[in-house]
């Protein structure tokens, strides 16, 4: 209960901090609309089902991308823990897929996949990959030298060090890793929509912002981004919580 | 916010003062002001190089820098005051000023729209309503070509459902035209068939101006400019107009204004020229010289189709939206 | 005259090491942490390796328990047809000097470790390891995590892992040089218990001479590195021994036998208390 009021209250303060800053600057409403304008907006937006329309899309973008994503990370994630050899071969392309800017390399992901949820999903997926594979390599590393001799010591397979062993003792750092990737799918989803997807909330704020010279909607869609992200990253830390120990 | 916001009044204070005791020459310290283009520097741009270049719009007291920026935040900025002048196109004009941005239409560049529907030679009906069914490439759906291609629909009985859109962001629609992906395309007359033509496909055009007409793309001002300086607005407009008519006589003299303005164009000469005259045809709009004066019957007409395409609803009437400074040479 | 007949008949299983050698790491440039070492380990006996850190003791424990192949000599578990040790083939339980709990797992799942890993079903192991925590006195501390646990409790559940699969060797190294000395005489005197009620091989090591003599039949005296078997001291003192043992006069000269014995292999700086 007091998690939810400190919640509310710092909400609050953000909110008349906004407001006093269009008053104090004299901001006109289609370059910084106040947080009453915004709310309006959102109230009719919603009414309208045209914030839900669009949210829904984003929305899939994002669970189905996170789900690929973080699935394949943790997979090769592991991989990299556990060899060198395998890190020293893979490291290379991993760093350079992260370093080139996904916004260059968006439209050209979105051409050879055909340009559909297919290509939004892929897009999102490698944002998330770099993250959470780097944080698994590194859990799975991060294992206690001690419990790797006790298991030794009682004729553990491979399979059952990684699985009652490495993973375990790397959920703590996956976890972390998987904060960071939660926000970042937000992004990937955007970014995948501005390579060319006709609905989203990517699409929504370029509508709002271009075509229809709307700030006050462009931003309730930035709000609606920031929900999305804010209850992602809340549902991360629940499962983290019920799922990880901290001594 | 910008500290310009401040430092502008003062030096206009400044040189008011300077100027009520002296006529305006070069020795006399010019108003730094901003001018908004649209994305980056091009040929078509030639009539603002060449006034800044031959000091027409020192002769009215005004430094004009050029800056590029897309035609979203060209406007906002404009009405902000961030920027003094901007060329935006009128569609965009009408929404926003509905949408409660404080900018008006002053003066005109495009006599003629500039968007046309395109497809290769004798396949582009003249009647738009045999357009049902096509599939049709677009950058997108906003700006003046989604405007164009709707209104042209829309006179034909037909909305964005009887057709196919597809959407090129990155706007290369001319590859979906070549390669055959879309049936036809939206793009600038100026542009895009010079485009096509360069790979091997003549094409033809319908335009908007015996259907739906449009008014093309012009000068913008922020109200409050327009009121406190009305006198560096009509400068401004003349100064343009002046260089705009000297390029329509004589487009070698706006090739080479592009050139130092933007030295890039050197290596593209022919086609830069090409483009050119193409642009001085749309400014003329068939006129002896461009005129700068508003259609207003273009306005009407456009404000009436974007009211029945759902652009705007009418809240803001169009005689806020606009702005005479210049006489149109039949009144 | 007091001897092992005292004790319970010997079950459990003999260890021999013949000439072991061990080196750190292997290849170039090794350390050699043991080095012609040969003992014979009775079935059933409870014998304790002493001598300062660094002298190979658990370097010794864990090639009885297959976790190191030496490079030289051999290692032989049982009788009739002996053979190497093999790390989990159940017939070694280890307890380390950190209680080694997994922090995710509850008390009775990490005593359970041992029967899961080897396929048994998680019901029926924890039935097991319920009644291994009784053992030890940890039956209320069962569905707790070990970071809730003292360290006392700690290591006794890490004893009670290392009795589940009840092997016929038990191999302690240091199991409680990290407790305070009264918990530490209680546990050993509880180690006694459980191996007086249920007699199997045990070898102890530690640093303490009088945990040695309070809890040894032998008493394997090491060298300093590289590791050898230096001497062996019998302790025939009736059992159960209880912890005011030091009194006795027989148990202060077996004291004194294991000291001199560990002044003679030892640089003089570890053994201050000897005139010299």
């Amino acid at each position: 209960m007091r998690r939810v009021a400190t919640t509310l209250a710092s909400l609050a303060a953000f909110v008349v901090a906004w407001k006093l800053l269009t008053v104090v600057t004299g901001t006109p409403n289609y370059i910084l609309p106040a947080p009453e304008v915004v709310a309006e907006r959102a109230v009719r937006a919603i009414g309208s089902g045209l914030l839900w329309e669009h949210t829904a899309v984003t929305l899939s973008e994002i669970l189905l991308g996170l789900a690929v994503g973080a699935a394949t990370a943790i997979a090769v994630g592991t991989a990299l823990g556990k060899s060198v050899v395998i890190e020293r071969v893979l490291s290379p392309y991993i760093v350079a897929a992260q370093s080139v800017p996904i916004l260059a390399l968006a439209p050209l992901l979105d051409i050879w996949f055909g340009g559909g949820l297919l290509a939004r999903v892929l897009i999102c997926a490698l944002i998330v990959f770099f993250p959470i594979a780097i944080a698994t390599m590194v859990g799975i590393r991060s294992a206690d030298p001690l419990l790797l001799e006790l298991f030794r010591s009682l004729g553990a397979t491979p399979a059952q060090r990684t699985a009652r062993l490495e993973i375990p003792s790397a959920l703590p750092v996956i976890f972390g890793g998987l904060r960071v990737g939660v926000t970042l799918a937000v992004i990937g989803a955007v970014v995948a929509e501005w390579a060319g997807a006709s609905s989203g909330l990517g699409v929504l704020i370029n509508i709002a912002n271009q075509g229809l010279f709307d700030t006050p909607l462009m931003f309730v869609a930035l709000a609606t981004l920031a929900v999305i992200g804010i209850g992602l990253h809340g549902l991360v830390v629940t499962v983290e919580r019920r799922l990880t120990v901290h001594p | 916010m910008s500290p310009r916001r401040l430092l502008l009044p003062l030096i206009a204070a400044f040189l008011a003062g300077c100027t009520i005791f002296g006529s305006p020459s070069p020795s006399v310290a010019l108003r730094p002001v901003t001018l908004l283009l649209g994305f980056q520097p091009d040929v078509q741009f030639a009539p603002f190089y060449l006034a800044q270049q031959k000091g027409y719009y020192a002769r009215f007291g005004l430094d004009v820098s050029i800056e590029y920026k897309g035609d979203a935040d060209l406007v906002r900025l404009v009405a902000d005051g961030q920027a003094e002048f901007g060329v935006a196109d009128a569609t965009d004009v009408m929404i926003s000023r509905t949408a409660g941005i404080p900018i008006k239409y002053v003066e005109t560049i495009y006599g003629l729209f500039p968007v046309a529907l395109i497809g290769p030679k004798g396949t582009v009906p003249s009647d738009p309503s045999e357009l049902a069914g096509k599939r049709i490439g677009t950058p997108g759906k906003f700006g003046s070509s989604w405007h164009a291609l709707l209104a042209l629909l829309h006179a034909g009985g037909l909305t964005e459902a009887d057709v196919t859109i597809r959407e090129y962001p990155q706007f290369n629609q001319v590859d979906g035209l070549l390669n055959g992906d879309v049936d036809f395309i939206t793009g600038f007359r100026n542009n895009e068939p010079l485009r096509l033509a360069a790979q091997g496909m003549e094409v033809d055009l319908l335009t908007v101006e015996e259907i739906a007409p449009l008014p093309g793309p012009g000068v913008i001002v922020g109200d409050a400019l327009l009121k406190s300086n009305k006198a560096d607005v009509t400068g401004f407009v003349a100064a343009t107009l002046q260089a705009e008519t000297e390029i329509a006589a004589d487009p070698q003299k706006g090739l080479e204004a592009a050139v130092v303005a933007v030295p890039t164009i050197d290596a593209a000469r022919d086609v830069a020229l090409a483009v050119l005259k193409a642009t001085i045809e749309l400014w003329r709009a068939g006129a002896s010289a461009p005129s700068g004066a508003i259609n207003d019957a273009a306005w009407a007409s456009g404000y009436g189709t974007m009211r029945a395409l759902g652009f705007i609803d009418g809240s803001v009437p169009l005689d806020e939206m606009i702005e005479h400074l210049v006489k149109s040479s039949d009144s | 005259m007091i001897s092992e007949a005292t004790t319970k008949a010997g079950t459990g299983l003999p260890v021999r090491l013949e000439g072991v050698g061990v080196q750190f790491p292997p290849g170039d440039r090794p350390v050699e942490a043991l080095t012609g070492l040969t003992l014979d380990i009775p079935a059933g006996s409870l014998t304790v390796v002493i001598g300062p850190n660094g002298c190979g003791k658990s370097t010794l424990l864990r090639v009885v328990a297959g976790l190191l192949r030496p490079a030289a000599g051999r290692t032989l578990i049982g009788e009739g047809a002996p053979t190497e040790p093999r790390a989990g083939d159940g017939r070694v339980g280890l307890a380390f000097q950190q209680p080694r709990l997994m922090p995710w797992l509850t008390l009775v799942d990490n005593v359970a470790l041992p029967l899961t890993l080897a396929g048994e079903p998680v019901a029926g192991a924890r039935t097991r390891a319920h009644r291994a925590l009784e053992r030890v006195g940890l039956a209320e501390a069962a569905e707790l995590r070990p970071s809730q646990l003292s360290g006392g409790m700690a290591q006794r559940a890490g004893l009670a892992r290392a009795l589940i699969t009840d092997p016929p060797i038990l191999l302690l190294d240091e199991p409680f040089s990290a407790l305070d000395a009264l918990t530490r005489e209680a546990f050993d005197g509880e180690l006694q218990r459980l191996w007086m009620d249920r007699p199997r091989t045990v070898v102890m090591v530690t640093h303490s001479v009088g945990e040695a003599v309070r809890m040894a039949d032998r008493i394997v005296v090491m060298t300093a590195r590289p590791g050898r078997v230096a001497e062996i001291i019998p302790v025939h003192l009736p059992r159960p021994r209880p912890a005011t043992l030091a009194g006795d006069p027989a148990a202060a000269a077996i004291d004194a036998a294991v000291r001199a014995a560990l002044a003679e292999v030892h640089p003089p700086e570890l053994t201050p208390w000897l005139d010299r």
